[in-house]
């Protein structure tokens, strides 16, 4: 029981949750909002993966709510000019390879520390997007692009389907292939990884491309579920990728990561705010739980933390 | 020594006292053209309401041979503040303002005030300063006319559900507010009851989102009004991919007549959207502003709180094809 | 403690003020009125708020930690602040905004020592629980100063102006003449360095961690206050959405200024520069008239550029490093003791 405890230390709370959440309402254990919970958990699930290979580097990127509202313009501009949907999502998903791509070689070639350089590609991109767009709606009417969230395979909705692809491809890459531990090796000192011969700059272009792929689909995705695309889409969403990341357990100084933990946060946040909605909480009182609930979780790690060694946990908390 | 430093001091003294003025005072920056000036401030370009709003104002001002400066707050309310005093220090004869917050019109109306300039306000909100005119949509009004709609589609539609659901938009949107409050006093009276209230924080992202969990909640809610299109065309979205009619079975609405509630109308993909005139409105402040500046008296609609309004009308697939 | 004063180090104190020089020199030719007095005077007044909480996050960076909720802490002691003044006027307004400021500090500190969050997550937290309690304060509509107080001290606090410079400035420079005589001038100043560049080795020193954090947490957090009476002042209005975004706009400045996010090192010179730059730029935007849409464009592109430099100075700092930048360009090889 410890054993899993300690592998998966969402899993309490989730349970908590779930149960208070079927006391309280008699709509919460119902089919239809289940399937809701984890269908959204399956969204926020797949670029929350993305960014956990990211901070298991010991680096975020702030700049992938952007490229979700990039991606969806370039994606619905395409379909309206008349292009296949396979190929306007092709495009788009290009596109968020590109923005990761000048992520990474801005961090590594010009040398520009994580923070500074995505939140600079989050300033430029959202005005890229706006630009674009001229301010205007991408409106369109796709059966194809509304596939990704609509459809059912098998009777099971796309966005689960695609996020258990997604999570056994992370999980695999993360535990089972050199890529893996190379960015847990880079996450726990750069320098050593670079004496001992990895190329750490390539691993980290690598995983910054990943993020903007990753973020590209997310922009699909939200452009499927609402049908159209624009310049305002995705405002705060890097926020969201963060928080299931860290509420999963992933280290921010980088070094370890879990990939579990970072599915069971998705679920564990989209669980709450459904929960939040159904009790018909005022928007205030939304934020705020949020909030504690971040610091909540921490709390606890800290709190086990502290008991097992004595060095508190204050080595800079950035991308060194 | 000492008698050096006290007689800096002095000096220093004397100075800042001499210099001591006030950034709310005038300052002597006098437009010396004979051409009408009129400064507009706009709450975010970015947003097809405020495109039309700022064309709108633009071709009556240029119109009337006046030259027009347009200044974007950019949903920023220190932006808001700071760039509108600076079209006041620039030296505008009149300024219209779309506030992003209406509260924070005080410092804004003080400084032009001073310098005898007057300010129209366009939609949004007064926030309780001494504007010299405000040009409003009815957003009550609006939410008033949501709801009738509503209530006589859910009898047509031959629903039984008394269940209707509200989306708010952001808490900060304290107008915007109205038309919710204005949709459920009247579908209240209509008999119908609100079962859910939620805030989709004005983002269709989120109207989305919360559209799906009332759903859950409430399968049986037979209309839905949201206090943006942005939020109501998600809405409308979400009742479709849950397999149900956002007109024949849940009803949807929306507010602001913007182009994909207009494209959604005519494709069966919304009920219907309150339209305002963000175009009109803002030759209607340039009609004001020009009274004001002639110190013609202005007549309002509501004297107490100098309150001139826009109408707005309910879009629904019977009229959409008149929308421009 | 004297640094040695190579191309370098000069770089680092000064090397974003002659930026803002370049640009001030070049801003009259791009928009004639720049100079004027009401320009000059809108951007000093502009850049008291963000300025004088850069100061204090120059200093929570320079330990080695940044604190995410200072927009958090803005709305709510604004909205504290407006609800004092409703209650007792300017002087209770100016107090509950700085004690409002201390007690957001305190709690973070709070957390990240006794708790042991880490502060990214535990400020990332406590600016959803400050912003949180700012709207539920606000449920009403926003809290707002009434037009019939414009004679009162607390609005002069933000629209005199002393031997024509602006009030909120001349508290700015207040602000940052009394931070670096802290950093530079103190005991504590030298010890928040000291554990920005080794935790480990300054405990060894006998540094307590618990100490050193509340110190830094509550700096920032009475730095908000004191810019909350910058900020209301001019705006007259808060509720909980003030300000959105303003956390990240901060930590830009100090870095953009030349403090390291690793720690250990600070340029309080370099965070006010980089304030100003920020404001003249914005200014010079938005009076060309560039879209909104292009001056997001404009400022991300001005962050790189001026980041890139930064990195580009790192590596010219070390001996040795021209050779090793002209081979760094093409094939990458591993160098021990490189600073990256």
């Amino acid at each position: 029981m410890t054993a899993v405890m300690r592998k998966a230390p969402l899993l309490l709370p989730l349970l908590g949750v779930l149960i208070v959440l079927s006391v309280t309402t008699d709509s919460f254990l119902t089919g239809a909002n289940i399937e809701n919970v984890l269908v959204a958990a399956g969204i926020v699930a797949v670029p929350g993966l993305a960014m956990t290979f990211c901070l298991a580097m010991g680096e975020f990127d702030l700049s992938i709510g952007s490229t979700v509202s990039l991606a969806g313009v370039v994606c619905c501009s395409a379909i309206i000019a008349g292009q296949p949907a396979a190929v306007a999502m092709a495009v788009a998903l290009a596109v968020g390879a590109a923005i990761g791509l000048a992520n990474g070689l801005v961090i590594t070639k010009l040398g520009v520390t994580p923070f500074i350089a995505t939140l600079a590609t989050l300033v430029i991109v959202r005005g890229l997007s706006l630009a674009y767009s001229d301010g205007h709606d991408q409106i369109v009417s796709s059966a194809a692009l509304k596939y990704l969230v609509g459809g059912r395979p098998l009777g099971v909705p796309m966005p689960i389907v695609l996020a258990v692809f997604a999570t056994a491809a992370a999980w695999w890459t993360m535990n089972r292939t050199r890529f893996g531990r190379w960015v847990c090796a880079v996450g726990s000192n750069r320098e050593a990884a670079r004496v001992s011969g990895l190329p750490v700059d390539r691993i980290r272009i690598a995983v910054y491309v990943l993020v903007g792929v990753a973020g590209g689909f997310w922009g699909l995705l939200i452009s499927s579920q609402l049908q159209k695309g624009n310049g305002q889409l995705g405002m705060g969403f890097e926020l969201d990728a963060i928080t299931v990341v860290v509420i999963g357990g992933t280290a921010l100084l980088g070094g370890r990561a879990s990939i579990l933990g970072t599915v069971l946060g998705a679920v564990l946040i989209e669980t709450i705010r459904n929960g939040l909605n159904l009790l018909n909480t005022p928007p205030a009182y939304q934020r705020i739980s949020v909030g504690l609930l971040l610091i909540a979780a921490l709390a606890i790690k800290g709190i086990r933390r502290a008991e097992a060694t004595t060095m508190p946990a204050t080595a800079p908390e950035v991308a060194r | 020594m000492k008698s050096k430093i006290l007689v800096s001091l002095a000096v220093a003294g004397a100075l800042v006292m001499a210099g001591c003025s006030d950034s709310n005072a005038p300052s002597d920056n006098q437009s010396g053209s004979d051409k009408v000036v009129v400064g507009f401030s706009v709450y975010d370009m970015q947003y097809e309401f405020f495109q039309k709003m700022e064309k709108g104002t633009r071709e009556a001002a240029t119109a009337k041979g006046w030259e027009f400066k347009l200044h974007d707050e950019k949903s920023d309310e220190n932006e808001m503040v700071t760039g509108a005093q600076a079209l006041i220090d620039q030296g505008v004869d009149v300024l219209i303002i779309s506030p992003f917050k209406p509260s924070a019109l005080g410092p804004i109306i003080a400084k032009a005030k001073a310098k005898g300039v007057p300010v129209i306000v366009d939609d949004i909100g007064g926030g309780g300063a001494p504007y010299d005119a405000i040009v409003i949509s009815d957003n009550a009004g609006g939410g008033k006319l949501a709801a009738e709609y509503m209530a006589k589609q859910i009898a047509a539609n031959g629903k039984t559900s008394k269940n209707v659901a509200s989306i708010t938009c952001e808490p900060s949107a304290v107008y915007a507010a109205r038309r919710n409050a204005g949709f459920k006093a009247e579908i209240e009276k209509q008999g119908f009851k609100v079962v859910a209230e939620l805030s989709g924080n004005s983002k269709a992202e989120e109207g989305y989102k919360v559209m799906k969990d009332i759903l859950a909640k409430n399968p049986d809610v037979a209309g839905v009004f949201s206090c943006n299109d942005p939020m109501g065309v998600a809405a409308a979205n979400a009742v479709k991919d849950a397999g149900k009619d956002p007109v024949k079975d849940i009803v949807t609405v929306g507010f602001n007549a913007d182009p994909e509630a207009i494209t959604a109308i005519k494709a069966n993909g919304l009920a219907a959207t309150v339209a305002q005139d963000p175009a009109a409105m803002g030759a209607l402040t340039v009609k004001l502003a020009d009274q004001a500046l002639a110190k013609t008296p202005l007549t309002f609609d509501n004297a107490a709180e100098r309150e001139v309004y826009n109408p707005v009308q309910l879009i629904s697939k019977e009229n959409v094809d008149t929308v421009k | 403690m004297k640094t040695s004063t190579s191309l370098g180090s000069l770089w680092d104190t000064w090397g974003i003020t002659a930026i803002l020089v370049l640009l001030l020199a070049v801003a009259p030719v791009l928009t004639p009125d720049f100079f004027s007095l009401d320009n000059a005077q809108s951007v000093l007044r502009e850049s008291a708020y963000l300025g004088i909480v850069a100061a204090g996050m120059t200093f929570a960076i320079a330990s080695g930690a940044f604190d995410l909720s200072v927009g958090g802490q803005l709305a709510l002691c604004s909205v504290v602040s407006l609800i004092g003044f409703a209650a007792g006027g300017t002087a209770l307004a100016i107090v509950a905004a700085v004690a409002t400021g201390l007690a957001c500090g305190l709690i973070n500190a709070s957390l990240i020592t006794r708790l042991s969050v880490p502060p990214f997550v535990a400020t990332l937290g406590t600016l959803f629980v400050f912003r949180g309690v700012s709207y539920i304060l606000t449920q009403d509509g926003p809290k707002t100063l009434p037009y019939d107080q414009i004679g009162s001290p607390f609005v002069k606090i933000g629209g005199l102006n002393v031997a024509g410079v602006p009030v909120p400035f001349v508290i700015m420079l207040g602000v940052f003449a009394a931070a670096w005589l802290l950093l530079r001038r103190t005991a504590t100043g030298r010890r928040v360095l000291a554990y920005g560049s080794s935790p480990e080795a300054a405990k060894f020193c006998g540094i307590s961690p618990t100490r050193l954090r509340f110190f830094v947490f509550a700096l920032v957090g009475v730095s908000v206050g004191i810019a909350t009476l910058t900020y209301i002042t001019r705006v007259w209005t808060a509720d909980g959405s003030a300000q959105d975004g303003f956390e990240l706009k901060v930590i830009a400045a100090v870095v953009l200024g030349g403090t390291s996010l690793k720690g250990g090192k600070a340029t309080l010179i370099g965070t006010f520069s980089a304030v100003l730059l920020i404001s003249v730029l914005n200014d010079m935007l938005v009076s060309e008239g560039v879209p909104s849409a292009y001056q997001r464009i404009v400022l991300g592109g001005v962050l790189i550029i001026a980041l890139t430099i930064d990195g580009l100075r790192t590596r010219f700092a070390a001996p040795g490093s021209l050779r090793r930048a002209v081979s760094g360009l093409g094939v990458r090889t591993p160098q021990p003791g490189s600073v990256r």
